[in-house]
C-alpha cells in the first residue's frame, strides 16, 4: 500500500487517477516478484514526455513482459541484469542467447555484456551478430568489452559499416566470431 | 613507373569538379547541430586525462562515480539532464566558457537512460552516448552503464 | 620589420571548432573538399555519389572532431573517413550495376574545348580505371594519385602491406593493359 502511494506520488498520471492500467501492471508485477522500479521509471519518463496515458501503459506493459522472459532466460539476476535483459530482449535477442550468456559468464554480472549488446544493437549492428560477439566475449572481463567498445565506436565513427568494425575489432582481440563461446584461439 | 602509368597518374590529379554548393551543403548540416564535439584541447595536453575522458566517452565507469553529462550548445539559455538517474526531474547543467554545458551526477553501478533537454522543451539524445534503440515515446534516450 | 603573413592551419581551425566556433569548419571544408572530390570521384565513378560521399565524410568528421588524433592530424584522419565512406557507398551502389561511368559532367568535361586527344585520354582513364576491381582502384589511387606510403595505406585499410604491393601492381598492369588496347583502336 505505502509503495502503491509511493508511486502514484511519483508518476502524475497515476496520481491523477489517468492512468489506471500502469498502476495495475505495476502491481502485477510485484506481485510477480519481478522489480518496479524500472517500471516506475518508465511511467515517469513517458509522463516527463507529455506521453498519452496509453502510451505509457503500453509501454510500462511491454517493459514488464521483457522484464519476466528476462527472469526466465537468466534465473537469479539482480534488478540491473533484468532491465539490461529486457532492453536487449525488447531489441530482438533471443531469450536462449542470454541464458548461454549466463551460462557462458556464470557468476559473473551480466549488466556490461548486455549493455555492449544493446548498444552494438543501436549502432546497427545485426542483433544476431551481436548476440554472437557478447557471448564470444564472455570468459573475459568487463574491461574487454569495453575496449571492444571502443574499437567498434572508433572504426564506426571513421566510417566503416557496422558489422564490418565488429568483424575488425573482434580480429583485432584475436577471435572470430564463429569461435565457441569464450574459448581463445 | 612505365611511362604510361605516369600519364594516366598525371590524368587522375588533375582537378575534379565540384558543385559550388558543396560547402554550403555541409556547414547546413554543421550548424543545424545543436550538439559540436566536446573540447578536447585538454585531453592531448594531459594524456592520463584523455586516457580518464575516454572511458567517460564509453559511459562504462567504475562503482559509484560521478558521470559528467555535457552539451555543447553555446545558443542555448538553459540545459537540463533527465532521466532514470533522478526520477525524469531535471538537473540543470552549468555553462563553461567554450558554450558547453555540464553537470556530473553521482551514480551507483547500473544502467540507466537519459536525454537532455534544451531551453525547456527541446529533447536531445546524447550525441556522445551510446543510444537506446528502444523508443517508446518518440524521442530517443541515451544510455549509461555504470560498471560494477 | 615587414608584415607577416601568419597562415592559418588546419590545428588552428580544429581547436577553433572545438571551442565552440562552428562556422570555423567552413575553412576545413574549403581547404581540403578538392582532394576529398578527386578521390571520391575516382573510386564511385560518379558526381553524385561523389558529392554525397564527400559530404557525408566531412559532417562525420565534424560530428566526432573530438575524437580526431589531434589537430594537426585532421586531414589524414578525414581521408582515413572518406575511404571508408567510400568503401560502404560502393558496397551499396554496385548492386545497382548500372553504375554511370560517363556522367554529363564527365561528358561536358571531356568535350569542353581545348585539347581533343586529352579530353578521349581522359575519357580512357577513366573507363580503365572503372573496369578495375574497387580494392585493386582503391589500392592504385592511394599509392599513385595520393602519394601514401604503403605503411600509411595498411593503417587506412586494415590490410598487409604485401596485399596492397600486389594490389597495386596488378592494378598497374591491368591499366597498361586496357590503355595500350585502346591507344591501337
Amino acid at each position: 500500500m505505502i509503495k502503491a502511494l509511493l508511486i502514484a506520488l511519483l508518476v502524475p498520471a497515476i496520481a491523477a487517477g489517468q492512468a489506471p492500467a500502469v498502476q495495475a501492471i505495476i502491481d502485477s508485477a510485484a506481485r510477480a516478484g519481478l522489480p518496479t522500479r524500472p517500471l516506475v521509471e518508465k511511467a515517469l519518463e513517458g509522463s516527463a514526455k507529455h506521453a498519452a496515458p496509453d502510451a505509457i501503459a503500453a509501454a510500462v506493459r511491454a517493459l514488464a513482459g521483457a522484464l519476466a522472459d528476462a527472469r526466465s532466460a537468466l534465473g537469479t539476476a539482480t534488478t540491473d541484469e533484468l532491465n539490461a535483459g529486457a532492453v536487449a530482449l525488447r531489441l530482438g535477442a533471443r531469450p536462449e542467447d542470454l541464458s548461454r550468456l549466463r551460462a557462458a559468464r556464470s557468476g559473473g554480472n551480466l549488466v556490461v555484456p548486455l549493455g555492449v549488446l544493446s548498444d552494438l544493437v543501436a549502432r546497427g549492428v545485426p542483433v544476431d551478430t551481436a548476440t554472437r560477439v557478447v557471448v564470444a566475449l564472455a570468459a573475459n572481463g568487463d574491461d574487454e568489452y569495453l575496449a571492444f567498445r571502443q574499437r567498434v565506436d572508433r572504426d564506426i565513427d571513421l566510417g566503416a559499416a557496422p558489422i564490418g568494425s565488429v568483424i575488425g575489432a573482434l580480429n583485432s582481440s584475436g577471435r572470430s566470431a564463429l569461435q565457441s563461446p569464450g574459448k581463445k584461439p | 613507373m612505365s611511362e604510361s602509368i605516369e600519364r594516366v597518374v598525371r590524368e587522375l590529379k588533375r582537378p575534379v569538379a565540384v558543385s559550388p554548393d558543396l560547402d554550403a551543403k555541409v556547414m547546413a548540416h554543421v550548424l543545424a547541430d545543436v550538439r559540436t564535439p566536446v573540447p578536447v584541447r585538454r585531453l592531448w595536453l594531459w594524456p592520463a586525462l584523455a586516457v580518464a575522458a575516454g572511458l567517460a566517452l564509453l559511459l562504462f565507469l567504475p562503482r559509484g562515480k560521478d558521470v559528467p553529462f555535457t552539451l555543447v550548445a553555446p545558443q542555448a539559455s538553459s540545459v537540463s539532464v533527465v532521466g532514470d538517474f533522478n526520477d525524469w526531474k531535471p538537473t540543470p547543467l552549468v555553462k563553461n566558457r567554450a558554450g558547453a554545458w555540464e553537470a556530473r551526477v553521482r551514480l551507483a553501478p547500473g544502467q540507466y537512460n537519459y536525454a537532455f533537454v534544451v531551453d525547456g522543451s527541446r529533447w536531445v539524445a546524447d550525441p556522445a552516448a551510446p543510444r537506446n534503440a528502444v523508443d517508446d515515446f518518440g524521442s530517443p534516450n541515451s544510455v549509461v552503464t555504470v560498471a560494477l | 620589420m615587414g608584415i607577416q603573413q601568419v597562415e592559418t592551419t588546419d590545428g588552428d581551425l580544429v581547436r577553433r571548432v572545438l571551442a565552440g566556433d562552428a562556422h570555423a569548419y567552413a575553412g576545413l571544408v574549403a581547404r581540403h573538399r578538392d582532394r576529398l572530390m578527386r578521390y571520391a570521384r575516382h573510386v564511385l565513378g560518379n558526381r553524385e555519389d561523389a558529392e554525397e560521399t564527400v559530404q557525408d565524410a566531412f559532417v562525420r568528421a565534424y560530428r566526432s572532431l573530438a575524437r580526431c588524433d589531434g589537430p594537426e592530424n585532421y586531414e589524414r584522419w578525414l581521408f582515413g573517413i572518406l575511404v571508408n565512406r567510400c568503401r560502404t557507398r560502393y558496397g551499396q551502389t554496385a548492386r545497382r550495376s548500372a553504375v554511370v561511368v560517363h556522367d554529363d559532367v564527365a561528358i561536358a568535361e571531356a568535350e569542353a574545348p581545348g585539347d581533343a586527344d586529352e579530353a578521349t585520354w581522359g575519357d580512357a582513364v577513366r573507363w580503365a580505371l572503372d573496369q578495375l576491381e574497387p580494392l585493386y582502384r582503391e589500392a592504385f589511387l592511394l599509392k599513385h594519385v595520393e602519394d601514401l606510403s604503403y605503411e600509411e595505406m595498411a593503417h587506412l585499410t586494415r590490410t598487409g602491406v604485401s596485399a596492397l604491393k600486389m594490389r597495386v601492381s596488378r592494378a598497374c598492369e591491368r591499366l597498361r593493359v586496357m590503355l595500350e588496347e585502346v591507344e591501337r583502336v
